[in-house]
């Protein structure tokens, strides 16, 4: 301990006295901060690892990522902490004990340098990224065929997510941003007639089982179209289309957030995901024909 | 060079007789070392006490902030609005990256440290040296203006993506102020590491060759090599963006051939580095102290430097994981990945050096060396939390959630901050000619390392829920709704934690004055600085510069008289 080595000076005994002061400052400080805190009435607590329920095939490989990446690097953290605990335990100043001269450089320590790394490289790095491209290959690459898929367009602004199905004919109308209205979020050109039986919506309604593909684009700026259920989400640009595929296998109701800052009304930039039976989305999707 | 510099010292530097010359207008370095500190950890407090905002808004949403809410907040009766969020997160980010920890871990440690540790008699070019500080308060002073204009704030987070920090997100002034507040400080960083560089290469006393620098200023001479190579980068993305913004050009725009994504891979060719610019001179400054506090060599001291060096080229070559959900290639995300591996390979060895320089050594647990081992715990856990968010697929999933908050806090801010902390308490001595108190600094750190795990641990485990950063409020969401008590948890833990700060404002303040006297080697190390006396006289080393004969950690040599042999010392 450094304690013995400081010299017994006034300052210590005044020290003291004024680290009490201030230790009881602090203490009054906290029982302010206590007072000042009144929390709102309790949500529905969930648990600390009571994750997102998971709706498909693909956020379950994605998931499993995770957990390959906690074994591996909570070992090396185990590693870690068991190794600087022993040592600061057992290594700590004895009278007597000088420490051991070594700089460390000999072949030995050279060796176990060199084995520590491609263990690191192999072991944790080539793992890691052996799983995310095997995922990649089933989940980001594997991008279902045009004609099984559903195709929704996302077009996103500050702050909301606008949704458009291509409606009976299968054929998305001509849009134009000339054209964007209050009651023309897509901007829709009204003589195109492949535009006339598109569907619009503020939630995105999805057949249960069936592959979907989401075509977005931005009117303003970046927005991130995110589904936690589905562990997915892609950045949505102004001046680009970028595409996103999943099949949500569970009905039920989830929520779309925003995931990139777009502004004041970000918090709020919430969408709801509807995953319904075939029949239930057929019968929406006439209700909705214009 | 020995020479030169001697002459230089004789005829190059008189002391300054006026107040100004010599604590304003500084040319010498240990003062200006001083200046960056206090003008880090004057930022360091304003972000700090917008953290504290930005946790009250979270534990209680849209509730006006108690006491000083209706002096802040006039027009809302003490609340913030969410474009009030924004804003503090934004200038949260900015304030805390580029004004406190900058200042701290280079410009305080590089001021301080490299001249007394290659024992030259000051920088190379000492009114660069006070430029680059003035720069940096310029800088500042347009960021801190900039909350009082009209508008507010830039709102656009650190990272100022635009279109968000064009025209079409933020037509007020803010971003304007924030673009050249930053510019500033980037010339302020360029100055700086050009002298440092020009400085260890040039001014190195006698027998002081590379292989027997001490471990903080090989840290220091990547970190500026880095700030030369990147810095450029951003301030180029900045000006372009500038220009966008006032004279309507379109090189972030979504048409004609531009696109936004432009602006990410500028700012993220510079914001990764960016990382290991703040992290080297910790690495660098607690693989010494760790040597100097075990009583030990440095382990493996060229193995650490290797590592460095090969942190310093990996990082260029890795910015695209920033953006494996921003609309790039798929591919060039999987080759972004494996490179971002690379990067475990060196931090391993690091951590392999740090544990094989406290093996059988014989440790003295001083409040410097406490908060050296609390960098090594704090950034095992950042560091290997990295790699989620490095493994591309799963990023689809953590990006832009708490998940990154809490990795990223733990690696550039924690680690850093506990490393400046380390400096601060290590050299305060040298600094001052007094000793802070060892008491008031292990409750300081014993508080700090314990909140401080708990509240990146946490944000942590929100992420694997999916929870966004950078929302006003968490309870629009019903999957995030249930979790207000733990995000409530996390913001009294950000109180415990600033209060702890305060046990260090009025350690260093009150030792000033009453702390025990320093004299010449307090710590018993062998470096250069500590040849000296405490506080080191101007131009350093008295009439004849130091000669070097042995490496900088020559610690328990057998046979020695003392377990320490300083580096002057001949035979």
């Amino acid at each position: 301990m450094i304690r013995s080595r400081l010299e017994p000076g006034a300052g210590t005994r005044t020290f003291r006295r004024y680290a009490a002061a201030a230790l009881g400052l602090l203490a009054l400080l906290a029982v302010a901060g206590g007072t000042a805190y009144a929390g709102d009435e309790p949500a529905k607590a969930i648990g600390l690892f009571e994750f997102p329920e998971i709706i498909s095939e693909e956020a379950k490989k994605i998931d499993s990522i995770f957990w390959l990446v906690l074994y591996l690097t909570g070992a090396a953290f185990v590693a870690v902490a068991v190794g600087l605990t022993w040592c600061c335990l057992v290594y700590r100043k004895r009278e007597g004990v000088p420490a051991f001269y070594t700089h460390g450089s000999s072949k030995a320590a050279l060796g176990v340098t060199l084995t520590l790394a491609v263990l690191v490289f192999l072991g944790v790095d080539m793992n890691v990224v052996r799983a995310s491209n095997a995922v990649a290959k089933e989940v980001q690459a594997n991008f279902p065929t045009e004609d099984e898929a559903i195709h929704i367009k996302v077009l996103a602004q500050q702050f909301v997510w606008n949704l458009r199905w291509a409606g009976k004919n299968g054929i998305f109308g001509r849009t134009d941003p000339k054209f964007y209205r209050e009651d023309n979020q897509f901007g829709l050109d009204e003589e195109d007639q492949n535009g006339w039986d598109d569907v619009v919506a503020g939630s995105l309604v999805v057949p249960v089982d069936t592959p979907v593909i989401l075509e977005m684009e931005s009117k303003d700026v970046i927005h991130s179209f995110f589904l936690p259920n589905l562990r997915i989400k892609q950045d949505v640009v102004p001046g680009m289309t970028t595409r996103l595929w999943f099949k949500a296998t569970k009905t039920g109701e989830y929520e779309i957030a925003c995931a990139e800052l777009c502004g004041l009304g970000h918090y709020q930039m919430r969408g709801l995901l509807r995953v319904v039976t075939q029949e239930e989305y057929d019968q929406w999707m006439a209700s909705r024909a214009p | 060079m020995s020479d030169a510099a001697q002459a230089h010292g004789h005829h190059g530097h008189h002391e300054p007789a006026s107040f100004v010359g010599k604590y304003i207008f500084a040319l010498d370095h240990k003062i200006i070392a001083v200046q960056f500190m206090l003008g880090g950890l004057f930022f360091l407090l304003v972000g700090g006490s917008m953290a504290l905002l930005l946790r009250w808004q979270l534990a209680n949403p849209f509730v006006p902030v108690p006491v000083i809410g209706t002096f802040l907040f006039p027009e809302t009766g003490g609340y913030l609005r969410p474009d009030d969020y924004n804003i503090m997160f934004t200038m949260h980010g900015t304030i805390m990256v580029f004004f406190a920890i900058t200042p701290l871990v280079i410009g305080m440690f590089g001021n301080f440290a490299i001249p007394l540790q290659i024992g030259a008699r000051d920088m190379a070019m000492p009114k660069v040296n006070m430029l680059s500080f003035w720069f940096y308060i310029l800088g500042g002073i347009i960021l801190l203006v900039s909350l009082f204009l009209p508008g507010g704030a830039s709102h656009s987070g650190w990272t100022a993506y635009p279109p968000l920090s064009g025209l079409v997100g933020s037509p007020d002034l803010g971003q304007t102020f924030w673009i050249l507040g930053l510019t500033l400080n980037g010339v302020s960083s360029l100055m700086g590491a050009f002298n440092y560089i020009s400085t260890v290469v040039m001014m190195r006393t006698k027998g002081l060759t590379a292989w027997r620098l001490p471990l903080t200023v090989w840290g220091l001479v990547f970190t500026s090599i880095l700030n030369l190579l990147f810095v450029p980068v951003v301030a180029a993305a900045l000006i372009l963006l500038l220009v966008d913004r006032t004279f309507g050009s379109q090189f972030f725009g979504a048409n004609g051939g531009s696109t936004p994504l432009l602006f990410q891979h500028l700012f993220w060719f510079f914001g990764h580095p960016e990382v290991y610019i703040l992290i080297l001179p910790v690495w660098g400054l607690i693989s010494d102290l760790i040597a100097v506090f075990s009583r030990k060599p440095a382990f493996g001291y060229k193995a650490t430097v290797c590592s460095m060096l090969a942190i310093t080229a990996i990082s260029g070559i890795v910015w695209g994981h920033h953006m494996y959900t921003a609309g790039i290639s798929p591919t060039m995300g999987k080759v972004f990945m494996s490179l971002t591996m690379l990067v475990s390979i060196p931090s391993a060895i690091f951590f392999l050096n740090w544990l094989g320089t406290l093996w059988r050594g014989s440790i003295r647990y001083t409040t410097p060396m406490l908060f050296c081992l609390g960098v090594v715990l704090v950034f095992s856990l950042g560091g290997l939390t990295g790699i989620f968010n490095a493994a591309e697929m799963l990023d689809v999933f953590l990006h832009d959630t708490y998940f990154v908050v809490g990795h990223f806090h733990l690696t550039m801010a924690a680690s850093v901050l506990l490393g400046a902390f380390a400096g601060i308490y290590f050299w305060y001595p040298k600094m001052f000619g007094r000793r802070m108190n060892e008491t008031l600094g292990k409750i300081h750190f014993a508080i700090s390392i314990t909140t401080i795990l708990y509240i990146f641990i946490m944000m942590m485990i929100l992420g694997a829920h999916g929870m966004m950063r950078r929302l006003a409020d968490n309870s629009n969401y019903a999957f995030l709704k249930g979790l207000q008590p733990q995000v409530a948890n996390i913001s009294w833990a950000v109180l415990v934690l600033a209060c702890a700060q305060l046990i260090f404002v009025f350690n260093f303040l009150f030792s000033l004055k009453a702390g025990p006297k320093a004299g010449e080697n307090p710590w018993e190390a062998a470096t250069l600085e500590w040849t000296t006396p405490s506080p080191p006289p101007h131009g350093n080393f008295g009439p004849v510069l130091p000669e070097v004969y042995r490496g900088a950690h020559e610690y328990s040599v057998p046979g020695a008289a003392n377990d320490w042999v300083p580096q002057s010392q001949s035979g």
